[in-house]
């Protein structure tokens, strides 16, 4: 028997143009910081997919997208100037999630 | 699964957002609301505003002029905490309260604990002073600007209840 965790996809845009190296490190340690260990380790987010400048995709686990939505909406500044996150969509894969988008 | 994705199609584009700086309408599509007014170009500001307007807690003019308006339709919780006595005349007024959500995405740490918890309070002595009330990104910035499904979210964290966030959000339709 094969137990795989499920997942949700969400799309986030940023205000400004940002690139995979700081969503990957930086974004990681500011959700931390927010959510507390416990929900970061229930959640574990993880970008995975960068569309362009401003839009990428994260994973999460499912169950904890709430609280990754709420968490991305705290996070103003990762030390290169004012950002902002907005999440768009949020799906059960990345190929429907492009395709509510219209990105696919 | 048709009816259902309409459903969630016609929930988003019933979302409205109020922010200080303007904000076309794809971009507010985009983000998930019908439309998000601009104070100064949709709503005007009280007083100086003879069309529908918002007024602040903290401003000049009296509170008990500004709720007494009838171009007033709300008024915003920037002072906090909030006044039984103010709440009572904006019941008796029918004005809408809105909380603002920007100043807290402003704090980090045990100031957005105690901001959280002084608009929590807000809100809880609104409900009891039977006041509608509403959240609002009121955005300068485009970085204080939310999704409709983030302000969703910032307003279930003040209430509780996915349900009665969603019916705060779409109460600022009162603009339209």
């Amino acid at each position: 028997m094969i137990f795989r965790a499920k997942r949700r996809y969400i799309l986030v845009r940023s205000s400004a143009p940002i690139n995979a190296i700081t969503i990957q490190y930086r974004l990681g340690d500011s959700l931390l910081s927010f959510m507390g260990a416990e929900e970061y380790a229930n959640a574990m987010p993880k970008v995975v997919k960068q569309m362009d400048d401003n839009t990428f995709i994260m994973r999460v686990n499912r169950g904890s997208e709430r609280k990754l939505v709420l968490a991305l909406s705290f996070i103003k500044n990762l030390g290169s100037g004012p950002l902002g996150f907005y999440t768009l969509r949020t799906s059960g894969s990345i190929a429907a999630l492009l395709r509510k988008s219209g990105m696919g | 699964m048709q009816a259902r994705r309409a459903t969630q199609e016609n929930d988003r584009m019933r979302y409205f957002d109020i922010a200080e700086m303007r904000v076309d309408e794809e971009s507010a599509r985009t983000l998930g609301f019908k439309k998000v007014f601009n104070i100064g170009g949709d709503i005007g500001k009280f007083p100086g505003s003879d069309g529908k307007s918002i007024a602040f807690m903290s401003g000049k003019e009296s509170f008990a002029r500004a709720a007494r308006s009838p171009n007033v339709l709300a008024i915003v919780a920037d002072a906090l905490p909030v006044q039984k006595k103010d709440l009572e005349l904006m019941r008796a007024e029918g004005k809408l309260l809105i909380l603002p959500a920007w100043p807290l995405m402003e704090m980090a740490g045990m100031q957005l604990v105690k901001g959280t918890a002084q608009l929590r309070n807000a809100f809880r002595i609104a409900k009891q002073m039977r006041v509608k009330s509403s959240v609002a990104t009121m955005a300068k910035a485009s970085e204080h600007l939310l999704s409709s499904m983030q302000l969703i979210e910032t307003a279930c964290m003040l209430c509780g209840s996915e349900e009665e966030a969603k019916e705060m959000v779409q109460r600022l339709g009162v603009f339209e």
